[in-house]
């Protein structure tokens, strides 16, 4: 009857908390976090609750890895097997029906396909997580940037198996890679990262309104694809677009200088004289290390500032993620 | 702005845009550009209030009042079109539980990563991560996949996240609703525990009686917009006149009958001491009840049943023809059969009437009307339960009972 008799007390509906109870603290306490829901919430904020949620980043990626490949009997070696597909078909097709020159062509295509998985398989999954995890964004709170984002996170953990395994067949092959460009690895990966990251809070935030952007961007990746030297030598593309002088173009793509780069640091064979004739084919600019820095950097510095925008234009939309999904 | 306020909501207001046919592809938004035909519909409007630290405060409302729009502003799962929650302190919710879960995982990741979700870091999980299990009852199988559990110990598991996370402020949201009478109970002494421990707490509940025991305050939304805010009995009778006005069930809403139907209900209406129809009746008082048929055809077997539920969805009174042994056949027509009750010790609270003629000898209903008519009993505030009924009190001390006894 206890219940009861508080009640009674209560009825006068005075603003008063409990003050019966013994265990209340006798003044609010100041460290308590204070949250504000409104409808906008700028940048710095939304920056701040990203960087906050850090932990939660690396449990959704421990998730999805675990999760992936749980009931096949293979289990994470499928994420080894689709790169070497890839590159086992490029190499039957290129190297012995379309008889291309490249020396060393398996590891040319290898340094490739590599940061191309990374950036594809992150971007692709990113698209549709929001729209994928509809039930946890419509039943609970938490900072929804974090699902593109862990998506990228996952990519990056299969990236590293199969950069094992390219190290594997470096070995294998007795190939020496570049090893004064090997330190230009870090700053590319990361200009990817930070790039990939970007476009998939832009494009998972848009695909909760528009499911079109997640077919779009399959269509979109399979011309990328080709638009980047990986399967050709850099030189056969961007001699037929300096003769139009849209050489620079080829650059501008935020890919290429970091393809380029992994290329020169693995693959490290610069130029070639195809058999039976006179003429030197690049396979790469013959610059130095600070110019792939140099690409990299505003590789990076671009995605930066596309990450800021993504996040803005996520901060405006997700408002109403809940109910559109 | 004072500071030992833990939730403030100001001027909170929600719009949702109902599309007539929701367009989600390109194509289909190019091709309706012109007639992209919505329409606004305020979930909330212009909602405020306040809840002191420590205070209970319950949100009652009919279903589509907004209640549910409100806690997702609250919780930040929903952002207001306009408007503001200000929240002090760690907030955790018993609205979706276990909305997070993978079914690949096992119970001891989902506990992490459910955790992690609700911002917990990781250190204080681990820390709490033995009472989690012992509440959720759930030692022999915190290794097994989540998949492999039963309902039962999914909404266990969730609750026992939720809750142990020592929030400073907690939403909870008809959560009462599942798991079996026992876990019920658990979960209620638990937030009553939490009560005492000075956890701010908002409460959803379509029970009325649940919301009088738990809250000291309550908010009324109708339509999206505040009605009332005021102590939690207030707030529930304020919400129970609202209805039966809003309802204009007494007298009750015809129906009518499908002509194949040999007898049916068209209405059922309280009567008053005098005769007259009324939508208030005082405890402990006389009252009728008139169920107003329509036959098609001459009927011999019809059995006049009626109930009364109260808002927990109790039947608190039901009796029928066939009980009072009065067996009367119906001729074709209209016509009404009053049930009079010599006295209805029912406490203070909402009531509903639902009305049935079934068959003599069969579990086959005629015709069936729940909720045919509603009614609001007053009764003194001495009486709380079910029933009302007369009640003193007296202090009798020990000595003077040894007295008595010796003498």
């Amino acid at each position: 009857m206890t219940v009861t008799e508080r009640e009674g007390n209560r009825t006068t509906g005075s603003l008063e908390s409990t003050a019966t109870d013994d265990t209340l603290p006798e003044q609010p306490r100041l460290d308590k976090p204070t949250r504000v829901v409104s409808a906008r919430i700028d940048l710095p904020h939304k920056l701040a609750e990203i960087w906050r949620s850090r932990e939660l980043l690396g449990f959704l990626i421990r998730t999805e890895v675990k999760v992936k490949y749980k009931n096949s009997i293979l289990g994470f070696l499928w994420s080894m097997l689709n790169p070497a597909m890839t590159i086992a078909v490029y190499f039957v097709v290129f190297k012995i029906i379309v008889r291309s020159t490249v020396p060393r062509f398996v590891i040319y295509l290898f340094a490739g396909v590599l940061v191309w998985n990374l950036f594809s398989s992150a971007v692709t999954t990113a698209t549709s997580s929001l729209v994928g995890n509809a039930g946890l964004v419509k039943k609970v709170s938490f900072s929804r940037e974090v699902l593109p984002i862990a998506a990228v996170g996952t990519s990056c953990v299969f990236f590293l198996f199969q950069a094992v395994v390219l190290a594997i067949v470096l070995v294998a092959f007795g190939f020496s890679p570049a090893w004064g460009y090997m330190w230009l690895l870090i700053p590319a990966l990361i200009a990817l990262i930070v790039f990939s990251a970007a476009l998939s809070v832009l494009l998972a935030s848009i695909n909760v309104y528009l499911r079109d952007t997640q077919h779009l961007l399959e269509v979109v990746l399979i011309a990328w694809f080709w638009g980047v030297p990986i399967v050709y030598p850099y030189s056969s593309a961007m001699s037929v677009l300096s003769r139009h002088g849209i050489g620079f173009l080829y650059l501008m793509d935020p890919i290429a200088p970091v393809v380029l780069t992994f290329q020169r640091a693995i693959y490290a064979i610069v130029s070639y004289i195809p058999p039976g004739t006179h003429t030197r084919v690049f396979t790469m600019p013959t610059a130095g290390p600070m110019w792939f820095l140099k690409l990299d950097l505003a590789v990076l510095a671009g995605s930066i500032v596309l990450f800021l925008v993504a996040t803005v234009i996520f901060g405006r939309i997700e408002g109403n993620f809940a109910e559109e999904l | 702005m004072t500071t030992d306020n833990a939730i403030e909501v100001q001027d909170l207001s929600k719009r949702f845009k109902l599309y007539h046919e929701k367009a989600t592809s390109l194509k289909e938004r190019v091709v309706n550009f012109r007639k992209n035909a919505y329409e606004d519909f305020w979930a909330l409007k212009d909602v405020s209030f306040e809840v002191k630290e420590g205070e209970t405060v319950g949100i009652v409302g009919r279903n589509g009042s907004g209640k549910s729009t409100l806690l997702k502003c609250v919780t930040g799962i929903l952002r207001p079109t306009s408007g503001q929650v200000v929240l002090r302190g760690q907030l955790s919710s018993l609205l979706e539980l276990g909305a997070g879960f993978q079914s690949e995982l096992s119970g001891r990741d989902n506990v992490f990563l459910n955790a992690s979700l609700l911002g917990i870091p990781v250190k204080e999980v681990a820390r709490r991560f033995d009472d989690i299990v012992a509440f959720a009852e759930l030692e022999h199988f915190i290794d097994n996949q989540v998949k492999f559990y039963s309902s039962g110990m999914y909404v266990r598991l969730g609750f026992a996240i939720a809750i142990n996370m020592e929030p400073d402020i907690l939403v909870v949201d008809e959560v009462l609703a599942v798991g079996d009478e026992s876990f019920q109970a658990k979960c209620l002494e638990k937030i009553r525990e939490m009560q005492r421990g000075g956890v701010t707490i908002l409460f959803v509940s379509h029970s009325a009686d649940l919301t009088k025991k738990v809250c000291s305050r309550a908010v009324v939304l109708q339509h999206g917009e505040m009605l009332f805010m005021g102590s939690a009995k207030d707030a529930i009778d304020s919400y129970h006149d609202n209805i039966v006005e809003q309802d204009q069930l007494a007298p009750g809403t015809p129906r009518t009958l499908h002509p194949d139907q040999p007898i049916g209900v068209e209405s059922a209406s309280i009567l008053s001491t005098d005769g007259r129809s009324t939508d208030e009746v005082d405890s402990g008082g006389p009252a009728g009840i008139t169920i107003a048929y329509r036959a098609n055809r001459d009927v011999d077997d019809a059995v006049f049943m009626v109930e009364i539920q109260n808002d927990s969805g109790a039947i608190v009174f039901a009796s029928n023809t066939d009980a009072l042994e009065f067996y009367q056949p119906i001729t074709e027509g209209t016509g009404e059969m009053v049930f009079t009750l010599e006295s209805l010790p029912l406490s203070s609270g909402l009531y509903m009437v639902n009305a049935a003629i079934r068959k003599r000898g069969t579990d086959h209903d005629y015709d069936r009307f729940d909720r045919a008519a509603a009614f609001k009993v007053s009764a003194p505030r001495s009486s709380l339960g079910i029933i009302a009924t007369p009640v003193h009190v007296q202090l009798e001390s020990l000595d003077r009972t040894t007295r008595d006894r010796a003498v």
